[in-house]
């Protein structure tokens, strides 16, 4: 028999009890100290990076503004007369595409990569691009409506190396 | 049975000081957490960079048109851009200028906004450590004439001691 059950054996039943009711506290406050110096540290982690965020879930910081977009693509609208404007009003999507794709390849080559989409009330979604890239964010998309015909338009600074 | 009592007694002022002790550590605990979350500075310079570029472009275009008019009134050293843009470039906490602009139309003219002509702004532009100026660019395309005429927006906030902790 270990000494510490010998040592527990003299003690009387009543006293028994308070010690096992000592430890348990003495290990929970342990604990609770541990958990206490744990919550600290992390608030403190958290708090290092406090920034405040624009936009929808999570940081924009190297997107477009939402208002730079939307001044480029009236610019892209007006353009000739509003010609790409008159042609979606008129719902010719595809030669406004032409168009539009036209336009976006000379603002591309000038540093700036932009998306369209018309979504007609009705029917499929036209989507202007030349070439295939990454979606963007749409929590940063700029929606204007050109008659029953909603545009939407996202942009990014094209990378440097 | 009395001694039974005593000893009843006496453990529940063990208990009791454990007690206190699990009070004490959690106050001590949840108030500091608080005052380390709230005590560290916010640092909106990103958001105010950009809020202050899409005032600069909404002041030189209109709906998606270059504001030729306007262009043709600023200085070049953005001496009069305050007046014509509605801008207060000042902060009575400081009294050093905290604020730099560069809007250049491609194949025009720049106005550059920089009170003390320091250019202490831009050198940090590339820089992403906190405790320098935020600098935010935009790049917006406006139609002049039948050109879409690129322009870029560069501004740049220095406001660190109320941004950052120094």
């Amino acid at each position: 028999m270990s000494k510490y059950k010998m040592d527990l054996q003299k003690i009387p039943k009543s006293r028994k009890s308070q010690v096992g009711e000592t430890l348990t506290w003495t290990v929970a406050t342990i604990v609770i100290f541990i958990l206490i110096v744990l919550f600290v540290s992390a608030t403190a982690f958290l708090s290092k990076d406090k920034k405040a965020i624009l936009g929808i879930g999570g940081s924009v910081e190297d997107t477009e503004s939402v208002f730079a977009d939307e001044q480029t693509l009236l610019a892209i609208l007006e353009k000739d007369n509003g010609k790409i404007k008159n042609l979606i009003e008129e719902g010719k999507l595809n030669e406004a595409k032409t168009e539009m794709d036209k336009v976006l390849a000379d603002v591309e080559k000038k540093g700036l990569l932009c998306d369209i989409w018309a979504i007609p009330d009705k029917g499929i979604i036209y989507k202007f691009k030349t070439e295939p890239r990454i979606s963007f964010d749409i929590a940063n998309l700029e929606i204007l409506n050109v008659k029953d015909i909603t545009l939407q338009m996202s942009c990014e600074a094209k990378q440097t190396k | 049975m009395i001694a039974k009592i005593k000893n009843k007694k006496a453990g529940e002022r063990v208990l009791g000081f454990y007690w206190m002790i699990v009070f004490v550590i959690i106050t001590i605990g949840i108030v500091s957490a608080a005052a380390i979350f709230y005590g560290n500075l916010l640092d909106v310079r990103q958001i105010e960079t950009r809020i202050l570029s899409d005032r600069l472009i909404d002041c030189i275009s209109e709906n998606g048109k270059l504001n030729t008019a306007l262009i043709g009134e600023l200085q070049g050293d953005g001496s009069n851009l305050e007046s014509k843009c509605g801008l207060i470039f000042s902060d009575s906490s400081y009294t050093e200028n905290q604020f730099y602009v560069n809007i250049t139309i491609e194949g025009g003219k720049s106005i550059i906004f920089d009170k003390d002509k320091s250019g202490k702004f831009i050198n940090f532009c590339n820089d992403d450590s906190k405790k320098v100026p935020t600098c935010h660019s935009e790049t917006v395309f406006l139609l002049s004439g039948n050109n879409l005429q690129k322009v870029e927006v560069l501004v740049s906030i220095s406001k660190i001691s109320q941004n950052v902790k120094v």
